[in-house]
């Protein structure tokens, strides 16, 4: 008698050991850890890999001359996002985009392209562009372009056409804002994050 | 607004015509002399009048063009950058995004949320169109283009809630379950330490009463 009531008493601390661990585990079963959330942003040249963006790598951009890139986008973020790339045209001074407080560049988009896409797609966006027109202004260089068939004139200008640099800006539809914005924010530390290209290029008229 | 004017006229000649029966209308000889002479015997009222109208018609035809410009304003028509149809199909396709997104993240299948992924691009495409056709000046094809992007968005939308509802109904289901098992599983570890715990003393409590036996018999 003695020894069944001990038994007993076992019993009902197995039990409650047994549905502890039990609860627990099933908490971390049913709560995955919060991941990293980022994505990736890469331009490729013309032949699909990071080289050959110029025309015997000469990053002198002559009028007519056609460049073909690819921008490619991963999501990584753990769920379906709304992504927008936008390509910019800046000079030496133009202020950079930040990613800390998600300030883009100063100068209004050549092109945006947007798309839905899903966890772990990637998304390559072919750009073809060329200099249509190197107008010159003494020193000061401003250019008309096209890119993806679209006739362009960008606001900036070069010093003797040097230091231009095309800018690419990862942009994202936050849901709960509604709001396209630069970067994006990182669900396990709720920080903004952003990511950006360049590539730097000269313009010459002849 | 032109009816607006033809209303007006009517109305101004109706008034006029009535103010020249209502004055004194001495001679009806000459139509001519007669505004000459009315203005002079009768200066006084008549140009008042005439003042009154002036101001009337001032008022109307500043309605008038308060009326178009507001007609204008709210005129389901492209105008200028990005006109209603434009940005009302832009925030159905938000709303869109957001039930996908929401959607998504409550575990909705993979399949699920690439066909409605797609389809959220085609209303990506389409208002990307009409942002065009708005650019070169084609309003109709504009407003047309954001008005499919917009029933597409809608529809997706409409998607995106139905499977997240169903996703989110099943998920609270599994998470019950899975918890509600939690005692069960307790009670078999329970039951099953406790038949363990006896199945071990039972030889050792028959040992003892073996010898408490041997011994009483070597007693006897």
């Amino acid at each position: 008698m003695v020894s069944a009531s001990k038994g007993f008493r076992w019993s009902v601390v197995v039990f409650v050991a047994v549905t502890l661990i039990y609860t627990g585990a099933a908490y971390v079963y049913v709560t995955p850890p919060p991941r990293e959330s980022l994505f990736r942003l890469y331009v490729l040249g013309e032949e699909k890999m990071f080289e050959h963006y110029f025309p015997d790598e000469n990053a002198t951009v002559k009028p007519d001359v056609a460049l073909r890139w690819y921008v490619g986008v991963t999501n990584l973020m753990g769920s379906v996002q709304c992504v927008a790339v936008k390509a910019k045209l800046g000079n030496a001074t133009t202020q950079s985009p930040s990613g800390a407080d998600g300030t883009p560049a100063p100068v209004p988009a050549l092109i945006e392209l947007r798309r839905v896409l899903l966890d772990n797609e990637t998304w390559e966006i072919p750009l073809a562009w060329k200099v249509i027109e190197v107008r010159q202004d003494g020193a000061v260089v401003s250019l008309v372009l096209d890119v993806n068939g679209v006739e362009v004139e960008p606001i900036v200008h070069a010093i003797s056409g040097e230091n231009f640099r095309m800018m690419f800006e990862l942009w994202t539809l936050t849901p709960g804002s509604g709001d396209m914005s630069l970067g994006w924010i990182d669900r396990s530390s709720g920080e903004r994050r952003a990511t950006w290209l360049q590539v730097w290029f000269n313009v010459t008229a002849t | 607004m032109s009816s607006c004017l033809n209303e007006y006229v009517e109305r101004l000649h109706c008034h006029s015509s009535q103010g020249l029966r209502g004055h004194e209308l001495e001679s009806e000889s000459s139509n001519s002399s007669l505004s000459s002479r009315l203005s002079f015997r009768r200066g006084g009222s008549l140009g008042m009048s005439r003042l009154a109208e002036a101001i009337v018609a001032s008022l109307v035809l500043l309605s008038a063009c308060s009326t178009a410009a507001a007609s204008s304003a709210l005129n389901p028509r492209i105008m200028g950058t990005n006109g209603p149809p434009i940005d009302e199909a832009e925030q159905r396709l938000r709303l869109a995004y957001a039930a996908l997104n929401a959607a998504d993240e409550l575990g909705v299948s993979g399949a699920e949320v690439s066909v409605l992924a797609n389809r959220l691009n085609n209303a990506l495409d389409l208002l990307s169109d009409a942002r065009v056709f708005e650019k070169i000046g084609n309003g109709t094809a504009a407003s047309e283009y954001a008005s499919r992007s917009g029933a597409i968005s809608d529809s997706v939308r409409e998607d995106a809630e139905d499977f997240g509802e169903r996703t989110s109904e099943a998920l609270f289901s599994k998470r019950f379950a899975i918890f509600a098992l939690a005692p069960v599983v307790g009670l078999i570890g329970a039951v099953v330490f406790y038949l363990a715990y006896r199945g071990r003393r039972r030889p050792s409590m028959e040992k003892i009463l073996r010898m408490g036996i041997r011994r009483k018999q070597e007693d006897g």
